[in-house]
């Protein structure tokens, strides 16, 4: 998998101080790029420091386009590690078509700081997209993307929200790889 | 708590709540929104366009994972964001 053109490379600059440092978590996208590491920028240079967060990404392939569905199980991805205190709910819609499916999706990551995990395919025009987060964000979007994908035609088909997802489904949460028949 | 079924395996209370329209659906749900953020806790939630399915579940951090009076004392608070 190639690296992304924005992405910065891994050359240091041992002159950055760490204070100086502003570290961010790069949200999932569903386009299957490695984006599940963290981002480290530096308020005085473009340059980054040499760290670990491009390690990760190199073992995350994904044929269906669900950010989540590389070979890294996701309990081990410190991106989803941003705050212990609130944990790592998840939040599911499944919807009829694609179009609400993408609609939910945009409403649910503009809505609250959520990470677009994957996107699957269920078959029969179902859709389903997932999102992970803080149990309050993730509350927040799944709200928002029901609400968008209602609007689009008959989309809506159910949501879910888990506050506290056993560590054993989450290899669950992995996108198949189905893809659309042609 | 009427309505709310206890199940053991695993732990929870359960309820399902149906409405006329998923206008309200909406409205129960962002009632239920705020009600968890000001308590900081979150149950479950399954919804449809004219349903919602609440699922309570144990405090993590308590030292044995069942269903006690603060459960049924937050199920019954939920049901009062119905009648508000």
């Amino acid at each position: 998998m190639s690296t992304p053109s924005n992405r910065q490379s891994k050359s240091s600059n041992k002159t950055i101080k760490p204070q100086d440092q502003v570290v961010d978590v790069t949200p999932l996208t569903s386009g299957g790029q490695p984006s599940t590491t963290l981002k480290i920028e530096s308020s005085s240079s473009k340059k980054t420091s040499n760290t670990k967060r491009n390690s990760e990404a190199k073992s995350l392939s994904n044929a269906s386009g669900g950010a989540g569905s590389g070979e890294t199980p996701l309990g081990k991805n410190k991106g989803y590690e941003t705050n212990k205190n609130g944990g790592v709910a998840l939040g599911m819609i499944e919807t009829r078509g694609l179009v609400p499916a993408i609609e939910a999706a945009d409403a649910m990551t503009k809505a609250a700081e959520v990470n677009l995990i994957a996107k699957e395919l269920v078959g029969g025009g179902y859709v389903t997209v997932m999102v992970r987060g803080e149990t309050g964000a993730v509350n927040a979007s799944v709200r928002a993307g029901a609400d968008a994908c209602e609007r689009v035609g008959d989309g809506l088909v159910a949501a879910h929200i888990i506050a506290r997802p056993d560590v054993e489904v989450e290899p669950a949460l992995r996108g198949s790889g189905a893809k659309r028949r042609s | 708590m009427e309505g709310w079924r206890q199940k053991n395996r695993p732990e929870c209370l359960e309820k399902r709540f149906e409405f006329e329209s998923y206008d309200k659906t909406r409205d129960f749900l962002d009632a239920l929104g705020d009600f968890s953020e000001k308590v900081n806790r979150f149950p479950d939630i399954s919804f449809g366009k004219t349903y919602a399915n609440i699922t309570i579940r144990p405090l993590e951090d308590i030292e044995k994972e069942e269903i006690s009076n603060v459960d049924h004392e937050f199920a019954t608070q939920i049901d009062l964001l119905i009648k508000k």
